[in-house]
């Protein structure tokens, strides 16, 4: 229940409460959208009354035309307004696509923090290979910094999204997508997986904290001071499918928030070792698949992997 | 799967155990409970309907007339019967999860495999054996009649594909009475419903009841759209059609393109699950994108 509280308290989970500028494109949007579409929706909701009143059966006034049949000025209107609505939609939703790419850096003042991220049954792992540091559902970077990520999963597909930062996109085993993010101002903000996964689906949150220069470099020395090492064992029992909560209780220490892991030490070559572990052309048993109910930690330890 | 257990000849890996009911009675949690009632419903219906065909001495009138009747509206109504037998659990399916999630804060009253079953039955249901045989059981009574033709272009189709969905909803009924149904979600994305995330029976429900409605519906599709173009009266020039014809015309269309890759879809994840292929697994240059 304190969980719950905590996170109706200042956790923001909504673009239309936007904390950056990805986010805050996607507000101004809709509600361009919702301005648009209203040119072909307020006549409708106007106008059927005033018809009902204008043609009422007591109304001697209105004229009466029963040979009535076409009128090509209001032909126009109804073909000619959705028509240019459709036009002028179509031609945002081309040039909002390209300028909202995922893919594309966004231009900061601050360095870029490059984060690299694997979901697991049912939470997700933030690497920081610059820092040589890792967590487990606390994403923290500084405001202002466009935050880079390559993100893939080791378990089945599952989607990345922070509502009030940036739209979803999915990461997938074996295979690299990528999302840029920038907040402009310091706030903790709701991430979660939109992919179903699983019996933990619900649970698989995490946190994205932005934070000033200074406290992310505090933040840095935390996550140093109080993480254990990441190392190939750890990740085994890691990857095996358990929620936030559960995978605290396994390997986490009163050091560390709720529902959230620390790693102090990294390989660089980590992630790609977990984006090549399907595509080695060798067959990879339901027992070294994370996630996958036949999993088996000791066998993964057993196969070096 | 536990490969020690004892495989039948004839059923397989099925047992007594894949009844719902002894294990609600065994462990009578509320959970169970709805999922053996739901089961019980599904008995209780058939052996009601059974019973009052009979009080009617209806059978030989059910077989000759209806069910080996290649009548446009007869067929037409039998689609619609289906359609509402189905929605009828569909909306019930509806209710029970609207119920669990108003007391779904402290877990709720359903465990989360039965929630994911209902999610991912009432979501299959609802759009491959309501909406769509909804829709071309009205196509089937009404197009006809609206171009004047005397019966669709190829009636013995009709009737095969009628079978064909029918028996994909017949799956997924009896799925509540035999094993699970996929906890996958209406759209099934694999790996997730792979067989090294999901050994048990629940994908292979909707796989096979997809692959035979999806057939159903392309042969559907084919048909309205040969009738449509073929089989107009005398004077009935495409745009003296009726509005309902064009959509039926439009959805045909759609149909034609969009069931057959579904279809096959359905059957490459079999192909995965049985046959050890490797499209969409997560190894062996399996790609879910594909």
């Amino acid at each position: 229940m304190l969980i719950l509280l905590s996170g109706c308290s200042d956790q923001r989970n909504s673009f239309l409460d936007p904390g950056g500028p990805i986010a805050a494109a996607q507000r101004a949007h809709m509600l361009e959208v919702v301005a648009w579409t209203m040119i072909a929706i307020l006549p409708v909701f106007i106008l059927v009354p005033l018809m009902f009143w204008r043609y009422r059966y007591r109304n001697k006034k209105a004229r009466y035309t029963p040979n009535w049949e076409f009128s090509g000025w209001l032909d126009l209107v109804m073909w000619g307004g959705p028509f240019v609505i459709v036009a002028v939609l179509s031609t945002q939703l081309w040039k909002s696509t390209h300028a909202l790419d995922p893919y594309k850096p966004i231009a900061s003042a601050e360095a870029p923090v490059n984060v690299q991220v694997v979901g697991l049954d049912w939470k997700w792992l933030f690497i920081y290979p610059d820092l040589g540091i890792a967590t487990v559902n606390e994403l923290a970077f500084p405001v202002g910094a466009s935050v880079a990520m390559d993100l893939t999963t080791d378990t089945v597909m599952q989607s990345l999204m922070i509502p009030a930062l940036a739209g979803q996109i999915y990461a997938m085993p074996g295979m690299r997508t990528k999302l840029h993010i920038k907040a402009d101002e310091t706030g903790r903000f709701e991430g979660e997986n939109t992919q179903f996964n699983g019996t933990g689906f619900t649970k698989q949150k995490f946190e994205a904290l932005a934070m000033t220069s200074g406290d992310f470099a505090v933040w840095v020395a935390k996550v140093k001071a109080n993480g254990i090492p990441l190392d190939a064992a750890t990740y085994d029992r890691l990857a095996a499918a358990s929620t936030g909560a559960q995978a605290h209780d396994t390997l986490g220490s009163p050091n560390m928030p709720d529902s959230v892991l620390y790693f102090s030490e990294v390989e660089p070559a980590f992630f790609a070792t977990v984006l090549g572990r399907y595509t080695q052309g060798t067959a990879v048993p339901s027992a070294l698949q994370p996630g996958a109910p036949g999993y088996n930690p000791a066998a993964a330890a057993g196969a070096g992997q | 799967m536990i490969p020690d257990q004892p495989v039948h000849w004839l059923l397989g890996r099925l047992g007594v155990s894949s009844l719902p009911i002894l294990p609600a009675l065994e462990n009578p949690t509320v959970s169970e409970v709805v999922g053996a009632g739901a089961a019980m419903v599904v008995i209780i219906g058939a052996i009601a309907v059974i019973a009052f065909i009979t009080w009617l001495g209806a059978w030989r009138a059910l077989w000759c007339d209806w069910l080996t009747s290649v009548d446009h509206k007869r067929i037409g109504i039998m689609y619609i019967v289906l359609a509402l037998v189905m929605l009828a659990r569909g909306v019930l399916e509806g209710a029970v999860m609207r119920t669990q999630q108003a007391f779904g804060l402290n877990g709720g009253f359903l465990t989360p495999e039965h929630f994911s079953e209902l999610f991912s039955t009432h979501g299959t249901i609802m759009i491959f054996f309501v909406a769509m045989p909804l829709i071309v059981g009205l196509a089937n009574y009404i197009m006809p009649l609206q171009i004047g033709a005397r019966d669709m272009s190829f009636p013995v189709m009709n009737q095969i594909s009628l079978g064909l969905t029918a028996t994909g909803a017949a799956l997924v009924m009896i799925s509540l009475l035999l094993g699970q149904f996929s906890t996958g979600g209406w759209s099934a994305y694999p790996p997730y419903t792979g067989y090294d995330f999901n050994p048990g029976p629940g994908p292979d429900y909707w796989i096979w009841s997809v692959a035979l409605a999806g057939i159903g519906t392309t042969m559907s599709g084919i048909n309205f759209a040969v009738t449509i173009f073929k089989e107009r009266a005398p004077g009935m020039s495409m745009f003296r059609m009726p509005l309902f014809t064009w959509t039926i015309l439009c959805a045909a269309i759609i149909m034609i393109y969009a069931l057959p890759p579904l279809t096959v879809a359905a059957l490459m994840l079999a192909a995965d699950r049985y046959l050890d292929f490797h499209f969409f697994t997560n190894d062996l240059g399996g790609n879910m994108m594909n």
